[in-house]
């Protein structure tokens, strides 16, 4: 498997293509650090509203990349999704960095997963994205299982919190689009990894009981 | 295994529920009602439902799902035919997808979670729709709040005509709103480029109309009139469209930005059922004419100056509004829609032979002003053309130009017509008002109105033709732009301005007799990038969308074996046949206007 673990680059939350910002400002109020303010500046000598992005003030929650529905802030993950689809796998566990299981036991449970399961990092869940969620089903993703910290105890504040509130819309689409909403599951605790291990096998035994080909 | 359809217990073998379906000849349930022939998707996640289990599964579910021994599988239950009867009527009463609206609400949710709103409170507002008549339309209940069309409008635009207020959501002056459509462009309601599009591309919904969001800041719909003006056989409906809409149209159909499509746009609105496909180039092409012929003649017989243009009805209503004192430096001439319309009442009925009371025509802009230029009550000069003729009576006012749609309502017009642009073959206007010139389609973009004019007017003062028809300079992205053009030994200094920030700034200099004041024509333009970055176009309109768009225009100015106005053959054949000079008695009554303070 080419992915390795804590890929994810940190720094990856630069806004790198401003000339793809549509100026909305979105990005702006989803910073919880006041790092990112709306200047009107001349890009290419035109008058455009544009994020500006304070790096000392960052910390990399990614919020801002989530929200922006432009494209003009872009997060790695985009990538690895993108490696990790060429696995051709069934089952995609997303594990936010701080949710309990760290270094050699992560490792540990990426190598005892099961057949057809990759296991995909995040600095934190309230990065991901509905697009990413939606983009793993559409090619044939049978279930994704997120593990997050328990609620209120987000290292970046809020980031689960943001994570239950799309989870439960996106089943709510799913549902009303006539597909099986449980293919969407977060959990938000903070387990060990057998437990994490179990869950896993729960979940993969409750998907393969909807008879999805 | 054992498997229970419609009430008939079944033995089959091992299959998806879709396939199972098929070979069972079953199909899914549909009611009466005329949007089905809107919705191009076969899969349409909305409308193909099935019940397993007691469960609603969509179509594209089913593709997936394997048949499980037991299974009850119902087709006509009465659960599906009330979704259906619920979904059909909200889409018809709305004309929006609910599931495109749903993945709208991930956006809300996002905008709560960063404190801009309670999204539990969200849900019980019921304010009323709040309008810019007849342009553009905000519902207040969809918006987010997130303030950025209130920061465009005050900052870029400074117009000032939007406010937010904490329990209200945004407020509109309408008196100061001046119709650009800026706000539409910025509502991230509308952006669908991340979460709609993996979204759409999944289920297949490309070609729906339905498909496109609709943002808290939308036009007012005008498809649906054009739909049933297209479908009543005893109207003939012309249609025209804008110079940038060849550029961005595109974007709706899978096409990079900037993409050509105007061979294509012409068969696609044939096939859509127009009976007389125009182009909007042409008036172009006739505006320099006669403004160009204004502007030599307020140059050579001493006239106001400088000359403004008069091509951007946003431009026009916010010089209306904020600086009356200076519309006497206004072209007269009208803008090319407005142009293009009479003479398709007049001209092409008389060469036609057509009932100009039955005439419609429709434009195609990129721009939400035009819905309101349509309607000022000057833009009647074919009616009175008519009544002069004796032919129509008072009573029968009709106006120049029917129906306005934005490229937005195009891309659905053309999909509710199941029509995708892309496999459609290039093909040529109807001859008589289609023909164009380079001059003509560097109108959709800053900078272009000027070098068109500078074009057709150097030749008409010194005899020559220019050297080089380019004015880089003057095309460039920069809010203002200035260049000299030595005409005859004369030095004479133009600028050009885009987003009315910059507007203001030399409309400030020119009433106070600066800097600007010494130019001799100025272009003005109320949307940044001029047309191709207009209220009307796709969202998202980004820096890269309006740069590819300019090079596709100056890629189609560049092909053209006629690149000055006064070379178009049929604009000369008009002047023969019908106007016989720029700024004659004809064209002055049906190609020129008369402007009015508002404050």
């Amino acid at each position: 498997m080419p992915i390795s673990l804590g890929v994810e680059a940190v720094g990856a939350l630069v806004n790198r293509f401003p000339e793809l910002c549509g100026g909305c400002g979105l990005c702006e109020k989803a910073c919880h650090k006041e790092a990112i303010t709306m200047q009107i500046k001349a890009l290419k000598g035109m008058w455009r509203r544009l994020p500006e992005i304070d790096l000392n003030k960052c910390i990399r929650c990614g919020y801002c990349a989530a929200v922006c529905q432009s494209g003009a802030i872009k997060q790695g993950v985009d990538t690895l999704i993108k490696m990790l689809l060429e696995e051709k796998p069934k089952y995609v566990v997303f594990y936010c960095n701080w949710a309990g299981l760290l270094g050699k036991e992560l490792e540990l449970l990426k190598n005892s997963l099961p057949q057809g399961c990759q296991l995909l990092r995040v600095m934190c869940t309230g990065r991901i994205e509905p697009k990413q969620i939606l983009e793993l089903l559409r090619q044939g993703i049978k279930g994704i299982l997120i593990f997050a910290c328990p609620l209120e105890r987000c290292e970046y504040q809020l980031g689960n919190f943001r994570l239950t509130h799309r989870v439960a819309l996106l089943k709510q689409i799913l549902k009303d689009a006539g597909f099986d909403s449980e293919r969407i599951e977060a959990v938000f605790e903070r387990l060990d990894r057998d437990q994490v291990e179990a869950k896993i096998k729960k979940f993969i035994g409750k998907i393969e009981r909807l008879g999805l080909q | 295994m054992q498997v229970i359809l419609d009430g008939q217990s079944l033995n089959v073998d091992a299959c998806t529920v879709y396939v199972l379906l098929q070979k069972q000849g079953k199909s899914f349930y549909r009611l009466d009602h005329p949007f089905y022939a809107f919705i191009q998707n076969p899969d349409c996640p909305l409308l193909n439902l099935v019940e397993v289990n007691g469960k609603v599964y969509s179509a594209l579910a089913l593709k997936q799902k394997l048949v499980q021994e037991g299974m009850e599988i119902n087709t006509e239950s009465e659960t599906i035919k009330k979704l259906l009867a619920e979904r059909l009527e909200k889409l018809e009463k709305d004309h929006e997808c609910l599931l495109i609206r749903e993945m709208q609400e991930i956006v809300a949710r996002d905008a709560a979670d960063s404190r801009l709103l309670d999204f539990e409170a969200r849900q019980g507002w019921q304010f009323e729709l709040r309008k810019s008549w007849p342009s553009t339309v905000h519902d207040a209940n969809k918006c987010v709040r997130c303030g950025g069309c209130v920061t465009i409008c005050n900052e870029i635009q400074e117009v000032g005509a939007l406010c937010m207020d904490p329990d209200q959501g945004v407020l509109i002056d309408d008196q100061k709103c001046v119709r650009c459509g800026q706000c539409v462009l910025v509502c991230p309601l509308g952006y669908a480029e991340q979460n709609i599009k993996a979204f759409v591309e999944w289920m297949g919904c490309k070609l729906c109309p339905f498909s496109q969001p609709v943002a808290a800041f939308h036009e007012e719909d005008n498809i649906f009139d054009v739909w049933e003006a297209l479908q009543d056989k005893d109207k003939f409906v012309v249609v025209q469209f804008a110079p940038s809409v060849r550029a961005s149209l595109g974007e709706f159909f899978d096409m990079p930005a900037g993409s050509l499509v105007m061979g294509k746009l012409y068969a696609a609105l044939r096939r859509l059922g127009f009976d007389h496909v125009g182009d909007t180039n042409f008036g172009a092409d006739l505006t320099i004419m006669e403004e160009g012929h204004e502007l030599v003649k307020r140059i050579t017989e001493g006239g106001v100056l400088p000359q403004f243009t008069s091509c951007c009805p946003a431009w026009i209503r916010y010089c209306e509004t904020f600086y009356p004192e200076l519309i006497p430096h206004i072209s007269s001439a009208k803008s090319p829609q407005q142009m293009f319309g009479p003479i398709a009442k007049t001209y092409l009925a008389e060469k036609r032979g057509i009932d100009p009371r039955k005439m419609i025509v429709v434009s195609i802009m990129p721009c939400t002003a035009k819905k309101f230029e349509c309607t000022r009550e000057e833009m009647c000069g074919a009616w009175k053309y008519w009544i002069e003729k004796g032919e129509v009576g008072e009573g029968e006012r009709f106006p120049d130009v029917d129906y306005v749609l934005t490229t937005r309502e195009c891309a659905r017009l053309l999909k509710m017509g199941g029509i995708d642009l892309k496999e459609m073959p290039e093909e040529r206007p109807d001859p008589l008002v289609g023909e164009y010139t380079g001059a003509a389609t560097i109108f959709g973009r800053t900078g272009g109105v000027m070098e068109a004019a500078l074009r057709t007017a150097y030749e008409v003062i010194t005899g020559k033709g220019l050297s080089k028809l380019e004015f880089e300079i003057l095309g460039g992205l920069n809010n203002i732009k200035t260049a000299e053009i030595g005409i005859n030994g004369k030095k004479i200094k133009v600028a050009v301005a885009h987003s009315l920030k910059a507007v203001k700034e030399i409309c400030d200099s020119v009433k106070a007799g600066g800097e600007f004041a010494k130019c001799t024509f100025i272009e003005f333009m109320a949307c940044p990038g001029g047309c191709i970055g207009g209220g009307g176009q796709p969202v998202l309109t980004s820096l890269k969308t309006i740069e590819a768009r300019i090079e596709g225009l100056n890629t189609d100015d560049r092909h053209r074996s006629l690149r000055k106005s006064h070379e178009n053959p049929e604009i000369k054949q008009l002047y023969q046949d019908f106007l016989k000079e720029p700024l004659s008695h004809l064209s002055h009554h049906l190609l020129h206007t008369t402007y009015r303070a508002r404050t």
